[in-house]
């Protein structure tokens, strides 16, 4: 069976316009944290796992938004490709140190 | 003994300095088959631990929302998909190194087959992210409804929810 190679305007349309999608979910879910921290606020002692979770939830749309914004430019301009990947990479190991720490304190909570 | 001790002070530094010299040597192994190796191995690293982290954090959300609100099933879900965009990102990598050891005959895998897999990885990968951010905003907004509506069923079930699953 003979592949036929995929439009390459395909995928950059593709990933365009999924990174656009990110973008404006990662700003709402942004406006959305702003709002739970402020209903934390009231409480006079902020809960260890919902600084975790502020913090997690935090680095995630980071990381949402580092992967569009660098889908994009990578379409702009190659040389950002390992710019953004770096960044990616270290995103990622800070959002597993604090997913585990939320995990852990979210543990706590159910016990 | 003075020429014992300059020789053991040398192979002490040598042994000091061999982890940077060991990675040196991986990146140069790399560079003449035209692979990054410490990037890649960074990459590979950090989306593997992204794997771990998402599942651990995916099992604990849904634990609390079994006992909970339901809203945090819906984050969970998100940390699911989130698990499969990492192993995607880790198979890409993979992809790419077959790739280019194909090129130079080292691989016995077929190009078509290897340009198959490209292209199904390339169209998931951002069909994956943009679910998994729809339903964390989902996740999000039930989540501060909660909070705003009836904090008290953040953290244990609502009566009402209960009777109306029974």
């Amino acid at each position: 069976m003979k592949v036929k190679p995929l439009n390459d305007d395909f995928i950059v349309v593709l990933n365009t316009v999924a990174s656009m999608i990110v973008i404006i979910c990662s700003v709402l879910s942004f406006q959305l944290l702003v709002g739970i921290s402020r209903e934390l606020k009231g409480l006079k002692t902020m809960d260890l796992m919902w600084k975790n979770f502020i913090i997690m939830t935090n680095l995630f749309i980071l990381l949402g938004i580092t992967r569009a914004v660098g889908s994009i430019g990578t379409i702009i301009f190659e040389g950002f490709f390992p710019v953004f990947e770096a960044l990616l990479s270290v995103t990622l190991i800070l959002f597993f140190v604090f997913a585990i720490q939320l995990s852990i304190s979210i543990e706590e909570i159910t016990e | 003994m003075k020429e014992v001790l300059k020789i053991m002070k040398k192979q002490t530094i040598s042994f000091a300095f061999f982890p940077l010299l060991m990675f040196s040597g991986a990146n140069l192994m790399g560079l003449d088959s035209g692979i990054d190796m410490s990037g890649t191995i960074v990459r590979l690293i950090s989306f593997l631990l992204g794997v771990c982290g998402a599942t651990y954090l995916a099992a604990g959300l849904w634990s609390r929302s079994e006992k909970g609100s339901n809203s945090w099933k819906y984050l969970s879900i998100s940390m699911i998909l989130f698990v499969f965009w990492n192993i995607l990102g880790a198979f890409s990598i993979l992809l790419d190194v077959l790739t280019i050891q194909a090129t130079g005959n080292e691989v016995a895998v077929s190009m078509e087959a290897l340009n198959l897999y490209k292209i199904i990885v390339k169209v998931l990968d951002p069909v994956i992210e943009v679910i998994v951010f729809i339903i964390l905003l989902f996740g999000l907004r039930k989540i501060i409804y909660a909070m705003r509506t009836k904090p008290w069923t953040v953290f244990s079930k609502d009566e009402d929810e209960g009777e109306a699953i029974e």
